[in-house]
């Protein structure tokens, strides 16, 4: 019997007709160059003109566009444009079919990063990428594996490039050629700057007229004068720069001819550029900031241990360290390097009275100390100078500020009068008094001028003498910044401690100062003990006079 | 700020620092050379601003010392 094969044809499955929706055919674009050259030479266009024929013939619609603009693909997440449009598809309710670019390395060139931001659009929003020039996509397993490939090849490509660019800007830096952007204070000519105008066949830098400003600038602060006064006096001569600014000028050796870009690796250049400053300036400068640099990490620590940097270890000669307990409250100086080299910072009278703390052992050191007799007369003679400076300076500003005053009033008063006979109106009046009075006010708040005592400047000066003398009990009463100071005036290179035997051991001294007699003895054998000596060839010796010491004045 | 107040400290005095000839008035100071007078001048100075210092910090009251 023939069977009627037809009547079977209702069991055959055929598609769901529901699945039968458009497919979205929305595709976002994304173009981009590497550098703000390549945005001239037509390449956005192309990349943008491209796409717009590959959708029209593959029947897509660009509904976003990203990009048009510089950026390095080595680093995706960097990349402003880059990341938008990664964020934006993650968000978007109406998801794109894809996201379309060039060539994959417009995509990125970060190779497996890449990969893994490509699998997570496919697998967590299903958009997928396209590639223009091959037409190629990730919607099948064959084109994944190819865009996928695409995408390690662009990281290859980049390191390839690296591997060729580097040897040619290292030899660039080290025959004293400079890579990058000038600081300000010069102009940049060359094959490769930005600005047209400077583009030459060879690298040329020039000093401008900010330059020479900031010359003055530079003589400004090895003379010790502050920032902020440096960028007022920059801002009459018409430059302005803010702190920053002018902190970062001081740590750059660019000023002085120096080249420390770091593919010299390590061994800084002679530049071809003129130099700003001497080295010998630079360096002066560079001493100043390094000082303020520890003026300004004062911690609360740090006051509480003001020895810190000027005490080394016995053992070893390294610097010692300074730490708190904070349990016990205490501070303590050690060294980081040998075992056991610790000592307690103040004397704990109640807990441990024996304990001597590092503090009180300077303070004896400093009481066996004193300005050398010879030099207090010039010492008083030097301080009522100062004095005397003080008060002709301030009376010098003391006879422009009465001056500036009366003109002042006077003004005041010409106005009043010249209102009363009716020679200005009261709006006018109104103004300028205003005005006159603000100066007024402005200038008495300004000049604030404190009472000149001559009859106490004898007094004073008897001050003078017991400084000179007793400069321990100054160290005591002294800030944290005094206190430094007057450690290292005294003792320039520093005290080594003798922790285990809790004494201070010498290295220099300074040539003013010289021991108290007291401390001196009186026999020949305390004599042949004394320690120190208070010249340049100084030696690391003990302190003299280890018995409790007194205040003996 | 701190270093930056001590640099105007210098730079008001400046111009008080002892001259070389100043110092030889002094008997103290008699028969050493230029070059060792230059060194006192610098040391006398850098001493009178820190004292001059410490006396502002203190209110200018040498008994709260």
């Amino acid at each position: 019997m023939m069977t009627d094969l037809k009547r079977f044809n209702r069991f055959i499955k055929r598609d769901d007709p529901k699945s039968k929706a458009p497919v979205n055919r929305d595709v976002w674009l994304y173009t981009r160059v590497s550098s703000n050259r390549q945005k001239d030479n037509y390449s956005l266009t192309y990349q943008k003109e491209e796409a717009e024929k590959f959708v029209t013939s593959k029947g897509y619609t660009i509904t976003h566009q990203f990009g048009n603009i510089s950026e390095s693909a080595s680093n995706d997440f960097t990349r402003r444009e880059f990341m938008d449009l990664i964020n934006k598809v993650k968000q978007a309710r109406k998801k794109p079919f894809g996201i379309l670019v060039y060539v994959m390395n417009r995509f990125s060139r970060t190779g497996g990063n890449a990969i893994s931001i490509a699998e997570e659009l496919i697998s967590k929003t299903g958009v997928h990428l396209i590639e223009v020039s091959s037409g190629m996509d990730t919607s099948s397993e064959t084109g994944k594996h190819m865009i996928y490939s695409k995408l390690l090849e662009a990281r290859k490509q980049n390191l390839d490039r690296l591997e060729h660019t580097i040897p040619g800007m290292r030899k660039f830096v080290s025959t004293g050629h400079f890579l990058g952007t000038v600081p300000i204070g010069y102009n940049h000519y060359g094959p490769r700057v930005v600005d047209i105008t400077k583009r030459e066949i060879s690298q040329r830098i020039v000093i401008n007229e900010d330059g020479k400003k900031l010359k003055l600038a530079w003589e400004w602060k090895a003379g010790g004068m502050p920032d902020y006064k440096i960028i007022e006096k920059l801002k009459v001569l018409g430059l302005s720069l803010t702190k920053q600014n002018l902190s970062s000028m001081w740590r750059r050796p660019f000023y002085c001819g120096v080249q420390t870009n770091k593919l010299t690796e390590g061994n800084p250049v002679k530049g071809t550029w003129e130099p700003l400053v001497s080295e010998e300036l630079f360096w002066k400068v560079d001493s100043i900031i390094n000082e303020n640099h520890q003026g300004y990490l004062i911690s609360k620590e740090v006051i509480e241990r003001p020895l810190t940097g000027s005490l080394y270890c016995h053992k070893c000669g390294m610097k010692l360290a300074g730490y708190e307990n904070k349990e016990k409250k205490l501070h303590y100086y050690k060294c980081q390097k040998c075992k056991g080299v610790s000592l307690n910072a103040n004397t704990s009278k109640i807990m441990f009275p024996d304990k001597t703390g590092a503090h009180e052992l300077f303070i004896n050191l400093l009481e066996s100390y004193r300005l050398k007799p010879e030099l207090s007369e010039p010492f008083k003679f030097q301080v009522e100078k100062m004095m005397t400076c003080f008060t002709d300076s301030t009376q010098q500003e003391e006879t422009i500020f009465k001056r500036q005053l009366t003109e002042l009033k006077k003004k005041r008063e010409t106005l009043k009068r010249r209102y009363a006979y009716g020679e200005i109106d009261s709006d006018l009046y109104s103004q300028f008094l205003n005005e006159v009075e603000t100066e007024i006010k402005n200038l008495e708040e300004k000049y604030d001028f404190p009472e000149i005592e001559i009859s106490n400047l004898s007094e004073k000066l008897n001050n003078v003498v017991d400084f000179s003398q007793n400069t321990s009990k100054y160290w005591v009463s002294g800030n944290l910044s005094s206190k430094r100071r007057l450690q290292k005036l005294i003792f320039p290179n520093g005290l080594v401690l003798d922790t285990q035997n809790r004494q201070y051991l010498t290295l220099k001294i300074n040539s003013l100062f010289s021991l108290k007699r007291d401390f001196m003895g009186t026999s020949r054998d305390k004599k042949e003990k004394l320690p120190i000596k208070n010249d340049e060839e100084s030696s690391l010796v003990a302190e003299g006079g280890f018995e409790p010491p007194t205040f003996g004045l | 700020m701190l270093n930056e107040n001590e640099n105007y400290f210098y730079e008001f005095y400046g111009k008080s620092k002892l001259t070389i000839d100043e110092l030889k008035r002094f008997p103290g100071c008699e028969g050493k050379s230029d070059e060792e007078l230059s060194n006192i001048s610098d040391g006398l100075f850098d001493l009178a601003v820190l004292y001059q210092k410490i006396m502002i910090e203190n209110d200018d009251r040498p008994e709260t010392i």
